[in-house]
């Protein structure tokens, strides 16, 4: 410790000379237009926005049949409160140029104005109440489950594919994954069986698959997960699909995604993710972008955020039930009869 | 002292109480207001160490925490953090400076400090309350400290404390050991109890001010010539007093489910925690989050009211200007105050709270935005052909303005459930809250403050070294928080400990190094304004009755004002807004002072 102490007052001196410097250079540097400052850190922050997207600072993927209303909706809200800063901004740096104290001017006496008041009231009432409406079909869109009642009436959504359902259940700090067995799946042709187990929260069956951290289902599939917490609140949240909920105790709450775009292939035995197909070259290339992950986004305790999964969305339903078998003959194998046991 | 006695003492303005009750058990409403400063800023240095803790663990992680690293107890690795004391920190740096600094600091202060000046009033309506509102802080104080040394450690389920994670208990005669984490033992019993003796404390004041601004204002001051401080203190009390029993009564639920059993907030399905298991409860977690945010929505409002009644007086005070669009002000105070009671539901968009409740809450907190919109374009205006002297309260008042305008336009997009579908829980989040909120109420507090200081001590601040401050602390707290816009639009989670794995973010961590070194600077440049604080208060300049040229009712007693405040009762011809009134040589009108003669005052307001 004792060869610290010439360190130590160098930096105290140094410390000392820099806070004289800021002492004395700061007021002369600042006196005679304070709007310098203000103008400058409102244009830098415009700047930082501006330049944020071309860098790469800026929404992941969409890559939800819904995160196209979810990113406009952003986007909307963006141009308009956008605006609104310019123009604040603008006007507020103005004020403080043109407006200094003055000796030789008087203020204006004014107590206000009845018409200002009334519009700058009716203006952006109007533009909130715009924003507010809106907003509703993006809003419906991710909660509305009515493609879930055609599925239920006729077993396929309105595009043919059958629907998935799994359910996630959360936990400190995994998430853990059932998923329903071929066979299970096939039943779903029926629309009674499929109506049944969305009714009843898809009850466990013993040749359910179950499965950590990892989510697969095909694109253009609709994936209905019952999400389930076994003690705190966590929530899920799958930033390239635009969804997050809250996982409940006590409760199971439906929530549901269709990816619009696949990110993974089988290599030999293996599903590799992260993956773009190049429809030019025909062939998958490793891309970040298509590195999809799931997280935990409610405060659940000591490893909160390591409690993370991968999204592995297949390219066709054969892909997927392709995968849905390895995992079945592995899990068969592995108990007989069929496990009812968790995978870990 | 008899009750008739100690009112003697108070109608001759004797200087004959001793030391203790003059300064320690004092029922002086400056005193008191000044004990609550002191106190807040206290904490202050607490809150911000336990945040710069934060920004070392988000800024360079896993690296070894210099000094304090040896105090790191078990759970930590080497002078490494862990997430558990992560995890305590953020809790620890939201409950402390929400309820030991900000509230405490303009409410208790300045509501305490300014009210009965600006009406012209002697003291508060209930001195011996008033005392008792500032005492029944310390058990708080107190039992927050110790919540530091307990086994776990203080409470760590963050400043909203949801169950289960923070409720959730070891049955009897395991001790109060939680299976969620450490933190949520006996820490978070301590977190409950000294935010219930908060509530107690602030609601105490809240009663005091509502019948001191109706019942105790000077010949003269109707109510629409108060300065728009008391007005938003008044409608803050307000808020307060209907919003707090409602958290008090959370605070006691859960207080019963972590002590004696009960499952207020434990669903009936049980909770399976490793091997162990609760067993079936009778209650609902949602149960907490509505009952806490019925509190806390209106909480941020109380946390930002009172800093725009004071920023009102500062901006119109110094742009010898009159407040432009009074009434506009006080009904756009009284519209976010009232629709601050039903947005609650805006916290819990994605909680598993029903969708179409969720288009409610929407609309009425898109509305919010309307009054807050006014009130910003008003500040322009009276700004606008004003003569703006950039003093240090001005600055910080201007400071305020830009911070809250980013913030409150911020808000818009978590308003609207669809895209806060995407940015709930993430730093767009933290971003939001801290501009609209933390760095507007600070810069309105060091406005505040530095404006008011002469009255409190009858001594100004150090100007130089408070516009060093101001540029520091201005410039500082934009680069820390503005960023985190940017990584709440990439989605990074906030109450994360390790904020790179993620392939998805790894690549904006150079952003959070960023905000860290931005943060450190902020932190520290802080001892900058409380070293202009001390030193002011025995070398600063001495400064007489109305050292800024103002209006309202303070100035006009003494630097600082006796016990009693005024030499004789004032009496109030006009509002505290006339400045630069045509005709007249000096640019302000004091409230006091008679119509003169040749003038054209309007006696309207």
């Amino acid at each position: 410790m004792t060869q610290l102490w010439p360190i130590a007052l160098i930096g105290i001196l140094a410390v000392a000379a820099a806070g004289y410097g800021v002492y004395v250079l700061v007021p002369t540097l600042l006196r005679p237009r304070w709007a310098y400052l203000f103008g400058a850190v409102l244009a830098l922050e415009l700047a930082l926005f501006v330049v944020a997207p071309f860098v790469g600072w800026w929404l992941p993927r969409g890559v939800s049949t819904y995160s196209g209303a979810v990113d406009a909706l952003f986007y909307g809200i963006l141009a308009v409160t956008g605006v609104t800063f310019i123009g604040v901004s603008i006007v507020f740096t103005i004020i403080l140029f043109r407006f200094t104290a003055d000796p030789e001017r008087r203020s204006v006496y004014t107590h206000g104005s009845h018409k200002l008041e009334m519009i700058w009231t009716a203006v952006p009432a109007g533009i909130l109440v715009i924003l507010s409406i809106v907003q509703i079909p993006a809003w419906l869109k991710v909660k509305n489950t009515d493609w879930l009642k055609q599925a239920i009436t006729k077993g396929r959504t309105e595009d043919d594919k059958r629907f998935l359902q799994i359910e996630v259940t959360a936990r400190q700090w995994e998430w853990r994954i059932r998923y329903p067995s071929t066979k299970h799946y096939d039943e779903w042709k029926t629309p009674k069986s499929a109506l049944d187990d969305v009714r009843l929260k898809l009850p466990p069956r013993p040749d359910d698959l179950r499965f950590v951290n990892e989510i697969h289902c095909a694109k253009g599939q609709k994936v209905l997960i019952h999400l389930k917490t076994q003690d705190v609140i966590h929530s899920l949240y799958l930033p390239q699909m635009r969804l997050k909920q809250d996982a409940l105790p006590g409760k199971t709450i439906p929530v549901w995604f269709e990816a619009t775009e696949a990110n993974c292939f089988k290599e030999g035995n293996e599903w590799k993710t992260g993956f773009r197909y190049d429809d030019a070259a025909q062939q998958w290339k490793k891309d970040n972008d298509f590195q999809w992950e799931f997280a935990c986004a409610e405060f659940c305790g000591a490893r909160h955020s390591l409690m993370r999964g991968k999204v592995y969305v297949h390219a066709t339903e054969e892909d997927f039930l392709d995968w849905l078998k390895t995992v079945e003959q592995a899990q068969g194998a592995m108990t007989e009869p069929a496990p009812a046991a968790p995978s870990k | 002292m008899s009750e008739s006695a100690h009112a003697t003492g108070h109608e001759h303005g004797h200087e004959e109480l001793s030391f203790l009750r003059k300064y320690i058990f004092s029922e002086d409403h400056k005193i008191i207001g000044i004990q609550f400063m002191f106190t807040g800023l206290l904490f202050l240095l607490l809150g911000g160490l336990l945040a710069l803790g934060v920004r070392l663990q988000l800024g360079w992680p896993g690296a070894e925490v210099p000094i304090l690293g040896k105090m790191l107890g078990p759970g930590n690795s080497g002078h490494r953090m862990g997430p558990d004391t992560y995890n305590m920190l953020f809790s620890m740096h939201a409950s402390v400076m929400i309820f030991f600094v900000i509230i405490p600091l303009l409410t208790g202060a300045f509501g305490n400090f300014l009210i009965p000046l600006m009406i012209g009033a002697k003291d508060m309506a209930f001195p011996k309350l008033n005392m008792l509102s500032y005492w029944f802080m310390w058990p708080a104080i107190v039992i927050i400290l110790l919540s530091f040394f307990v086994d776990g450690g203080a409470g760590a389920s963050g400043w909203t404390s949801y169950p289960t994670i923070s409720s959730s208990t070891m049955p009897m005669g395991l001790g109060f050991r939680s299976p969620a984490q450490p933190g949520s033992g006996i820490g978070q019993i301590y977190w409950l109890l000294s935010l219930i003796f908060v509530g107690v404390s602030s609601m105490m004041g809240s009663v005091n001010y509502i019948t001191t601004i109706i019942n105790m204002r000077a010949i003269g001051m109707t109510m629409f010539r108060m300065p728009m401080t008391v007005w938003a203190m008044f409608i803050t009390a307000i808020l307060q007093a209907f919003a707090l029993p409602v958290l008090t009564v959370a605070l006691f639920l859960q207080l019963f489910d972590k002590t004696i059993g009960t499952t207020f907030f434990l669903p009936p399905t049980g909770l399976v925690f490793g091997n162990w298991t609760t067993g079936p409860g009778g209650g609902q977690p949602l149960l907490w989050q509505h009952l806490f945010w019925f509190y806390s929505h209106p909480a941020v409002y109380i946390m930002i009211l009172p800093a725009m009644g004071m920023v009102s007086d500062i901006i119109s005070t110094n742009s010898r200007k009159p407040l432009f669009g009074y009434k506009p002000m006080v009904l756009a105070i009284s519209g976010i105050a009232g629709l601050g009671f039903i947005v609650w539901g805006h916290h819990m968009f994605q909680s598993g709270m029903d969708a179409r409740l969720g288009t409610g809450f929407m609309v009425a907190t898109i509305m919010i935005a309307l009054p807050s919109a006014v009130k910003v374009f008003n500040w322009l205006g009276t700004m606008w052909e004003g003569n703006i002297h950039f003093n240090t309260p001005m600055l910080h008042a201007l400071a305020f303005v830009s911070m809250f305008v980013i913030g409150g336009l911020s808000g818009i997009f978590m308003a609207a459930t669809p895209v806060d579908i995407f940015i709930h829980d993430t730093y767009f989040i933290v971003a939001h809250i801290h501009y609209v909120l933390f760095m507007s109420s600070m810069f309105s507090i060091f406005a505040g403050i530095t404006f008011w200081y002469p009255k409190m001590f009858g001594r100004l601040m150090n100007e130089r070294w408070g516009k060093i401050h101001f540029v520091i602390t201005f410039i500082a707290a934009n680069c820390t928080f503005y960023p985190m816009h940017i990584l709440g639009v990439g989605g990074v989670p906030r109450r994360y400990f390790e904020p790179t794995p993620f392939a998805t973010w790894e690549h904006l961590q150079p952003i959070n190094t960023f905000i860290s070194i931005s943060a450190f600077i902020m932190g520290f440049s802080q001892l900058i304004f409380l070293g202009n604080v001390f030193y002011s208060l025995f070398w600063g300049p001495k400064a007489d009755r109305n050292p800024w040229k103002s209006n309202s009712l303070e100035w006009t007693a003494p630097s600082p004002p006796g016990h009693g405040n005024f030499e004789t009762p004032p009496i109030v011809f006009r509002g505290p807004y006339e400045y630069a009134v045509p005709g007249m040589a000096d640019d302000y009108l004091p409230q006091t002072t008679p119509q003169p003669a040749g003038t054209t005052v309007p006696v309207a307001h």
